[in-house]
């Protein structure tokens, strides 16, 4: 990679219009398709959040709601054609309503990560949400998208980031983030819960070689 | 029914699913793989009936592994079976020579019809 040249911010190091453009709409029609995929799965209705575009790094923080709490996090690259990382990190409850969805029967909080059919579940799901995800982006964009198996680790919110930055610290030269909320109505039906964040982090050729791809 | 299946994929829940379908519509003789290397040994070793495939693997992210399956042997019948359900990527595996491509999560029914109709199809 790295053969397309293009400026992603300007010259007072905000990010380019265009490219914000590009990537908050992938970031809508990705987290749009995995909150389909959800529906059918879970049999919930799920909305999503904005898309916040910003560069990779520590400021990633300030835009995940519920910061101060454990949650899963699923880890991923993409593999091929596009390089960077994802991270998605999901509520405790919540992963534990969807293990005992794709199990079918109850899960207790402290097997969940220690059960080795819990922990493949989870990662089955992350798989399929994430696979839903490029699966939209990669019909938007004409790009081929394949992504590595996951890794699932339970953590403070703080740290799963930081761990995510460093890993891709050490392949990328600079990245940038889509940061996708996710929302399900409460069983009393009155109030939105946030589940979760779907956080792409392409590095700046993929960004490039995306922006190319749309043609704009 | 009798011919054998050889199951690819890297989770556990996944092979689970795919072998509780498999068996509930009779097929019983079934083998296992959770990488590239094992499976394709296994492929080698036991010339499966019909092997379905997951592209996501440890060691294979790509379509490398069906396309090594099938320099092995041409005619094999292999059903890619995956979340990445991308057009594009869809209509290369059938390119390539994939019979039929499954996308994660499949409906039981859906899953046991094109392997029925893989494996029919001589």
């Amino acid at each position: 990679m790295g053969e397309i040249e293009m400026n992603l911010f300007n010259c007072d190091g905000s990010l380019e219009e265009d490219v914000e453009d590009i990537l908050y709409e992938l970031g809508n029609v990705g987290v749009g398709m995995v909150s389909t995929t959800l529906g059918q799965i879970l049999k919930v209705r799920v909305e999503i959040g904005i898309p916040v575009v910003t560069k990779a790094d520590d400021s990633i923080m300030a835009h995940i709601k519920k910061n101060d709490t454990q949650k899963v996090g699923i880890f991923l690259d993409f593999a091929n054609t596009l390089s960077g990382s994802v991270l998605v990190l999901l509520d405790m409850d919540f992963v534990k309503d969807v293990v005992e969805v794709f199990m079918g029967e109850k899960v207790s909080e402290d097997k969940l990560l220690t059960d080795k059919e819990s922990i493949s579940a989870i990662g089955e799901f992350a798989h399929v949400v994430v696979a839903s995800y490029m699966n939209a982006m990669g019909s938007y964009t004409g790009i081929r998208i394949y992504v590595t198996p996951v890794e699932v680790k339970k953590g403070m919110t703080g740290e799963l980031i930081k761990e995510t930055l460093q890993h891709l610290n050490r392949n990328c030269s600079e990245a940038l983030c889509v940061n996708t909320g996710m929302l399900i109505t409460d069983s009393d039906g009155e109030r939105l819960n946030d589940v979760g964040h779907i956080i792409m982090m392409p590095d700046d050729a993929s960004v490039a070689k995306i922006v190319e791809a749309m043609d704009i | 029914m009798n011919d054998l299946i050889l199951i690819v994929d890297d989770a556990r829940f996944a092979r689970r699913v795919e072998r509780k379908t498999l068996e509930n519509a009779g097929f019983d003789n079934i083998i296992e793989a959770n990488n590239a290397k094992e499976a394709l040994a296994a492929f080698k070793e036991k010339n499966p009936a019909l092997t379905i495939l997951d592209i996501t693997l440890p060691d294979n992210t790509d379509l490398t592994l069906l396309k090594q399956m099938l320099e092995v042997r041409p005619e094999a019948k292999i059903i890619m079976n995956s979340a990445i359900g991308q057009e594009l990527i869809i209509e290369d595996a059938i390119a390539a020579g994939a019979k039929e491509f499954i996308t994660k999560p499949f409906k039981e029914k859906e899953f046991i019809e094109k392997v029925a109709k893989v494996i029919e199809n001589n």
